[in-house]
């Protein structure tokens, strides 16, 4: 009963939001014809210039190698900022504040709105692997090992969960991190997207950058997806797949200390902004 | 017995404060401009100071006082969204620091609602049922009773963030008033809401009390707690400068009444001529057509009429009616207010 009033209570948030998707419908065809342009554009780069590729050592044509890329990078984007967002929102837009005051936790509100942010880069990622198939005939892999490289980013999402969780944390517990977490969390998304592995080899970046990256769950997930649609699991995959879970651990048990004791924090601190009327979920 | 019981209870918030101790440097004033390049400081704001009190099962339990006097922080606290930094509250024996979950299971608020922008209120308060543990059969019934007993059924199926600022009031109310709980916390309950509908809303919240439910309502409509509550705690600058009923608040701030008079043929200088005299505390006159609405107040009546008889035969007037009649407890609470402003003031001093 308990469980089934909890799932109720998050169905209603992601279904409420699942319907402004469709709303707004133009916007998922302008995302889905912004992802064809892209794609197209380093189809026509790598046919028309002579590549150094790297990316051999993944097994794949360099087309291939970059859609991959971006369809994981799509959803580990998202599972990194869609926890500290919906603290972040709960946050300024008193949700949270509406919500310490009911018997429902205000963890069923984040994963609520962890979850409808996944539909979204979940159409993306299908729509990268999708359209390189068919307009631009990219080779991902063995179809054999598609099981276990479906399996992978969602371990990863998983895993990248945690760093949403840590920065939420940080957001919570630190008023001073409050005022910077937009730029903070910016930064990192920018470092997580370009210098995790999703547009080119994390091999071929500066050492003291390879360190940044490896720090990130992102750069072993991507990694694994590409070598795992390749050649299967195998020894070398299983060391990435524990550095996986083992930064993922990291980064979600600190995470999860820190948020439980911001919370606290902020029911002392109070809401910062004058409020009146309704608040909404959505803007 | 006792359902909701305040024990010492400050509350202090830090807050950005401009200062002019300081000049902002030319870099500042350069990129902002020279009001936005004030510096500023962080400084402790005390919300609340020791606030103290108890309120019985079945009562309505008013806080009065002016903006920014602490009422809404006090009802955020013993709604669990906010911790006190000093004292506890306890509601039903709980604690409002120690038993937060527990707290939240016995408290509604009209204060809480969560909508989405593409809601109605309808499945606002279907919503809102869920996050408090209502079955979905009873909530659809709630939410119709509910609906109706702040009148909007007809429009319930409208999108909330069209309603105007009466309608949410009276959606907020509804949210509050359809879970069935032991205490009430209402923040301007009937803000906003026509006369009509207020006068409806104002048996529902004290059917609530004859049920036996607490109902404590912040609120600076004077005519609410006059009408409703059994007790009021009068909040000023952070601290409670009165807790007693309604009608003893205005018994003790001053045996004083109102003389209302109307009169014709008369000039209003003339009138003004009884501020000369200590009995008359306060004394406002309108003009109507050529009739003079005139309200007296004062802490000796006969002598008043004395010589506002003597006023009006010297200057050939003609007195239509006299009414005399208790002071309001607006005029009370003004008056309490103003002897704490004397007070802090002479203190200060």
């Amino acid at each position: 009963m308990k469980i089934e009033r909890l799932l109720k209570k998050i169905a209603i948030m992601v279904l409420s939001d699942i319907r402004v998707v469709f709303i707004y419908q133009y916007d998922i065809l302008f995302q889905v014809l912004n992802i064809i342009i892209g794609i197209a554009s380093y189809y026509f780069i790598f046919k028309y210039f002579v590549v150094q590729s790297t990316a051999s050592i993944y097994g794949q044509d360099p087309l291939s190698f970059i859609i991959l890329g971006m369809a994981t990078n799509s959803l580990l984007i998202t599972a990194m900022h869609s926890f500290y967002a919906a603290v972040n929102n709960a946050y300024y837009r008193r949700t949270l504040e509406k919500i310490l005051t009911t018997p429902t936790s205000p963890y069923v509100l984040f994963i609520g709105s962890v979850i409808s942010s996944f539909l979204p880069s979940i159409v993306t990622a299908v729509t990268y692997l999708a359209a390189g198939v068919v307009f631009f005939g990219a080779n991902y892999g063995s179809l054999s090992n598609a099981g276990i490289a479906l399996s992978i980013p969602a371990l990863g999402v998983l895993c990248t969960l945690g760093v949403g969780v840590f920065v939420a944390g940080m957001f919570c517990i630190s008023p001073m991190f409050r005022q910077l977490s937009n730029f903070v969390m910016t930064l990192v998304n920018l470092f997580a997207t370009t210098f995790t592995g999703a547009l080119f080899p994390v091999e071929i970046l500066p050492w003291w950058i390879k360190i940044l990256s490896y720090l990130f769950p992102q750069t072993y997930t991507i990694e694994l997806v590409r070598l795992s649609l390749v050649y299967g699991l195998n020894a070398v995959n299983l060391t990435e797949l524990t550095k996986l879970i083992l930064s993922g651990l990291f980064f979600s048990i600190i995470g999860v200390i820190l948020l439980k004791k911001g919370l606290n924090n902020i029911r002392k601190e109070g809401f910062v902004l004058p409020e009146k009327g309704i608040t909404l979920i959505l803007s | 017995m006792e359902s909701i019981v305040v024990e010492n209870i400050s509350k202090y918030f830090w807050a950005r404060v401009t200062t002019s101790e300081s000049k902002p440097s030319w870099f500042k004033r350069l990129i902002f401009g020279n009001s936005l390049a004030k510096e500023v400081r962080v400084a402790r704001i005390t919300a609340l100071k020791s606030v103290s009190f108890t309120v019985g099962k079945g009562e309505i339990f008013g806080i009065l006082g002016p903006n920014g006097s602490g009422k809404t922080t006090l009802l955020k606290i013993l709604a669990t969204a906010l911790l006190p930094d000093e004292g506890d509250a306890y509601i039903c024996g709980y604690s409002v620091v120690k038993e937060a979950s527990k707290v939240r299971k016995l408290i509604s608020t009209n204060f809480s609602l969560i909508v989405n922008s593409f809601w109605t209120a309808r499945q606002a308060l279907e919503y809102w049922c869920t996050l408090n543990n209502v079955d979905s059969a009873e909530a659809v019934h709630k939410v119709n009773e509910v609906l109706d007993e702040v009148g909007l059924s007809e429009r319930a199926d409208e999108i909330v963030a069209r309603y105007s600022m009466g309608m949410q009031s009276r959606l907020f109310l509804a949210s509050s008033l359809m879970l069935d709980r032991e205490v009430y916390l209402l923040d301007e309950p009937l803000l906003g809401i026509d006369p009509i509908a207020a006068k409806e809303l104002r048996e529902t919240i004290k059917r609530k009390a004859r049920e036996g439910k607490t109902v404590v309502l912040a609120t600076n409509l004077i005519r609410d707690v006059e009408e409703l509550c059994d007790k009021v705690c009068v909040l000023y600058r952070s601290r409670v400068v009165a807790l007693e009923s309604p009608e003893v608040l205005k018994k003790t701030i001053g045996a004083y009444e109102c003389v209302y008079v109307t009169l014709s043929s008369l000039d209003s200088s003339v009138l003004l001529k009884l501020t000369d005299f200590n009995e008359v505390l306060d004394l406002s006159i309108v003009r109507q057509d050529n009739l003079l609405e005139t309200k007296i107040i004062t802490n000796d009546t006969i002598k008043v009429l004395y010589l506002l008889l003597d006023l009006v035969k010297l200057n050939k007037g003609k007195i239509i009616s006299i009414k005399i009649a208790e002071p309001i407890l607006e005029d009370a609470l003004i008056e309490l207010l103003k002897k704490r402003c004397e007070y802090e003031n002479r203190e200060t001093a």
